[in-house]
């Protein structure tokens, strides 16, 4: 349904994704990690037909995503990192934008605006950045489109919002939906984010399922450092510690430990994975 | 063909537009009648209620116009090319051509219209209030007879290169549209009037003894002076075309592909 091959793109000379292939489905919320610089933002841009690639193919839903076809638009949702709200009222805004997606669920806004606490009765401009953000993510997953791209959406929100948002994600994803969220706070969003991405300069190092990963890696806490390991790190009482998994068992993936492991051994994690 | 446009897609994005915009295209009408209420005032409280004419009054009114359809779509849309900004609208699921067909109509057609109607009911109301200082109606049939389609088409000429403005650059938008149209004009008389002093020196010469009064393109095309020049009757043909229809269509068409291309 969502597919990119041997895409490239560059800002000028500046080349910041370099030969990337992703197969995406339906039904799954994709976690998509990787250092500042390596593209995610301007996948994610792709991918909603913000910006043209300069060679590769993007297919979504059978569409060219640069061709912003009414079709396409209509399936799709992009919650950029810092959304700028027009200077009129929330559900102003939802009523006059919603009547241009087909399944749009006014009802479903309302009730996601009530349970992250915004007023729609607010002007964007006089909301926080934070409750802006909450007011589109709620407007983003009443629309029921079938891609939903969000690009830091934990960032500016406090505390309990960032539980809310967890929630509230989790509920909203449909087996015909694919959510894609682009993210450093990994810790917002880990236990909803399955599979996971991680996006290298010139690489997609891992798309693998949680499952897949913890068939594969084991992860594990040490009183002192392995040098077996692939990767460990200090934490408070220990090290957490990653290892090939070669007793079949299962452990929890600790996401922000993989992808410092990923980072550290790029390729031999990329191979094991693949396997 | 629905991809490209749908009727219905396209009236619910006016709609939509219209109900978003009506704000600023308000304030727009709202400071230009301003304007015309301060001239009243002036006249008041200044030069101890002098009687402004109507043809006075509709010249302004006109020049008010013309300002406002140059600078609405500054106003209205100045956000479609703007990395943050720009996605909301660019993302709305309509296609590029009801997009550009809606923000046409409210730009070249709304817009002058709200503008027209607060500038006709401001004088109205003045004239009424004070027939002394305001004698009579500006628009009146004797002024809006002076109009010519000519130039209301040259207004509309220059308000399409300015929309065009509007969506090339992104900052400064105003300024760089005011100088590229000096400039493109610029450059165009400077190629003209090299080519017509080089190639068609002769005929020139030969018009030296010539005299003819010209007030705009068609005076001179229709001027019996150019019969007796076909080479310069060319020129002029060149000029009229350049000016009525390549500037206008190139200003259309590339404000299309603009927002079709535009990157975020």
């Amino acid at each position: 349904m969502f597919k990119i091959e041997n895409l490239n793109f560059s800002y000028s000379k500046h080349e910041v994704l370099k030969d990337i292939n992703l197969n995406l489905e339906c039904g799954k919320i994709y976690g998509l990690l990787g250092q500042n610089g390596v593209g995610k933002t301007t996948l994610l841009k792709i991918m909603s037909g913000l910006l043209k690639p300069k060679s590769g193919a993007c297919t979504i839903l059978g569409y060219n995503p640069f061709k912003r076809e009414p079709g396409f638009l209509q399936e799709l949702f992009f919650i950029p990192e810092d959304f700028v709200g027009p200077d009129i009222e929330v559900n102003k805004y939802a009523a006059l934008r919603g009547a241009f997606y087909p399944n749009y669920d006014g009802f479903k806004f309302s009730k996601l605006l009530t349970d992250f606490e915004v007023d729609g009765r607010s002007k964007f401009t006089k909301l926080s950045f934070g409750q802006q953000k909450k007011a589109i993510i709620a407007f983003a997953l009443a629309t029921n489109t079938k891609l939903v791209l969000m690009d830091e959406p934990s960032n500016g929100l406090d505390i309990p919002s960032k539980s809310q948002l967890r929630r509230i994600i989790s509920q909203a994803a449909t087996d015909e939906s694919c959510i894609i969220i682009s993210t450093h706070q990994v810790r917002d969003l880990e236990n909803l984010i399955d599979p996971i991405i991680i996006l290298d300069t010139n690489d997609v190092l891992v798309n693998a399922s949680i499952e897949e990963i913890s068939s594969k890696l084991k992860f594990e806490f040490r009183d002192t450092p392995d040098k077996e390991a692939l990767y460990s790190e200090p934490t408070l009482g220990g090290y957490l510690t990653v290892y090939r998994n070669e007793s079949g068992i299962e452990s929890k993936v600790n996401i922000e430990t993989l992808f410092n492991a990923v980072l550290i051994n790029k390729k031999t994690i990329k191979q094991i994975l693949n396997k | 063909m629905k991809d490209n446009f749908s009727f219905k897609r396209y009236q619910m994005l006016l709609t939509k537009e219209l109900k978003e915009r009506s704000s600023i295209i308000l304030k727009l009408a709202g400071i230009m009648s301003l304007v015309i209420f301060g001239i009243w005032l002036t006249s008041i409280l200044i030069t101890g209620g002098k009687e402004i004419s109507p043809l006075f009054r509709f010249g302004m009114m006109s020049t008010l116009l013309v300002v406002a359809m140059i600078i609405a779509p500054f106003n209205l849309y100045k956000s479609y090319n703007h990395p943050k900004k720009g996605i909301d609208f660019a993302l709305l699921p309509a296609s590029v051509c009801e997009k550009y067909l809606s923000m046409l109509t409210i730009v070249v057609i709304i817009t002058p219209l709200v503008i027209i109607l607060s500038l006709v009911l401001t004088d109205i109301f003045l004239s009424l209030i004070t027939p002394s200082v305001f004698p009579g109606f500006a628009f009146n049939a004797n002024n809006l007879g002076k109009i010519d389609i000519s130039s209301i088409y040259e207004i509309f000429i220059l308000q399409w290169g300015f929309i065009f403005g509007n969506f090339l650059f992104k900052k400064s938008k105003v300024t760089k549209s005011i100088f590229t149209a000096i400039g493109i004009y610029l450059v165009l008389g400077l190629i003209l009037a090299s080519t017509v002093k080089v190639v068609y020196a002769e005929e020139i010469n030969q018009m030296a003894s010539f005299s003819v009064q010209i007030n705009s393109l068609d005076d001179l095309l229709n001027s019996p002076v150019l019969e007796k020049v076909p080479a310069m009757r060319l020129v002029m043909y060149s000029i009229y075309a350049i000016t009525y229809f390549i500037i206008p269509v190139g200003s259309l068409s590339g404000t299309f592909l603009k927002m079709k291309n535009q990157q975020y």
